[in-house]
């Protein structure tokens, strides 16, 4: 087989499986900063298991879960992850505040007026809580439900609405005029 | 586009599957192209020849919007009041090419240019000279390599510093990488006519002069030390 032909069979897996890729690395990263760079990592090990020709067709999808886990690994060292590990400041009153909310949170009823969204993304990435850049992932790219994140990331439901709410209103007093409508 | 749509494509676009993609690709002509120098010069230790399929990169159309449009980002040259016109490739896709050829290396080659070698500017660390002939089959079902592709000249640190200069009399040197040339823009140097294109830290040109028609190929040298070898050699 030759490079070529081994290219086509490379972005053949690449369009069938980027996304699923991507939702499984932002879950399991300890900073979404790096997500790109596994992300590469693991297609360029999978470029070189296809020219070594030893890929197994069978369960692709599951095949490149396992790369890019051990690119994780790799990825960070020890030290770096204990410092990555972060404890959001919880206020138990507002988790139960919060827990009266409606499951929708509507992102529309803050006035966020610099229009610069890329900035606003910078800024929720470079939170020190990396659940935050997650869960804004999963709720406003993959439209999950807060049951199906606090499934994905293993945390309760009112810790995932706690994170939302608390992030939109800090956008909103940081980015924002006119305060919460 | 509501707060939501807004904040949505702010995120695809941080991890654009295309982007992404173009990184990848990138990545691997960087293991490649390392490689090949690192082989070059393992073979040139001893007189040797040797059969092998060399792949490379075809530039190709990736973001269907683009139209195959080259931007061109002009480099002047001040002192000899001259101008690159360099077409630049970044934004296009690339896929592989593979070639299968016979690579001879230790052999004289003809000498293509006017002038001495010393007269050229090459950076300074560019210190070993490797000479190769490429030869490849008259046709697909011959077993034998025994046509002439191009002379190739490299000029390499050791390390991943290089020019290659590839000529030949009768065609086009053999390339390891293609892309559209029509609308590239033409540079003029001494009434020779250039085409230049930079891929990343590479920069690609082809011309014809002294009887030879040439390609010459950079990795990680400066837009300078490109301009200055070339306009070097018209001299």
């Amino acid at each position: 087989m030759t490079s070529q032909s081994n290219l086509y069979k490379f972005n053949d897996i690449y369009d069938k499986t980027h996304l699923d890729l991507l939702k499984y690395v932002i879950i399991k990263c300890h900073n979404v900063s790096d997500t790109n760079d596994i992300i590469q990592e693991t297609y360029l090990e999978l470029w070189n298991i296809i020219n070594k020709k030893k890929l197994n067709n069978n369960n692709i999808k599951s095949y490149l879960i396992s790369i890019a886990n051990n690119k994780i690994k790799k990825h960070y060292t020890l030290l770096q992850k204990i410092r990555t590990i972060s404890i959001y400041e919880k206020n138990d009153k507002d988790m139960e505040l919060i827990d009266l909310l409606e499951d929708k949170i509507n992102i529309e009823n803050f006035v966020i007026q610099k229009d610069n969204w890329l900035t606003i993304w910078k800024y929720i990435k470079s939170k020190k809580n990396q659940d935050i850049p997650k869960v804004f992932y999963l709720y406003y790219v993959l439209e999950l439900s807060i049951k199906e994140i606090s499934k994905e990331l293993k945390k309760s439901e009112s810790y995932i609405k706690n994170l939302i709410y608390r992030t939109l209103k800090e956008l909103q007093e940081k980015f924002g005029k006119g305060g919460y409508s | 586009m509501n707060n939501q749509e807004k904040l949505k494509s702010a995120i695809e676009q941080d991890f654009n599957p295309t982007n992404n993609y173009k990184e990848i690709i990138k990545k691997m002509e960087k293991v490649r192209k390392m490689k090949r120098i690192n082989d070059l010069l393992k073979w040139s230790l001893v007189p040797i020849c040797i059969i092998v399929v060399i792949s490379g990169i075809v530039f190709s159309n990736y973001n269907k919007d683009n139209n195959n449009l080259l931007e061109n980002n002009p480099y002047v040259d001040k002192k000899d009041n001259i101008i690159l016109n360099i077409n630049d490739l970044s934004k296009i896709g690339m896929t592989k090419l593979d070639a299968d050829v016979k690579i001879v290396n230790d052999v004289n080659i003809p000498y293509p240019f006017k002038a001495n070698e010393e007269l050229y500017i090459i950076p300074s660390d560019l210190t070993q000279n490797k000479n190769f002939i490429v030869y490849t089959k008259k046709d697909k079902n011959s077993n034998e390599y025994n046509v002439i592709a191009n002379y190739t000249m490299l000029i390499t640190d050791g390390n991943d510093r290089n020019i290659e200069i590839k000529y030949s009399k009768d065609q086009q040197p053999l390339r390891d990488y293609y892309f559209n040339e029509d609308n590239s823009k033409i540079t003029i140097i001494n009434g020779i006519n250039l085409k230049i294109y930079q891929y990343e830290e590479n920069f690609y040109t082809s011309f014809s002069y002294n009887g030879y028609n040439f390609d010459i190929e950079t990795s990680n040298i400066t837009e300078q030390e490109f301009a200055n070898y070339l306009i070097s050699i018209f001299k």
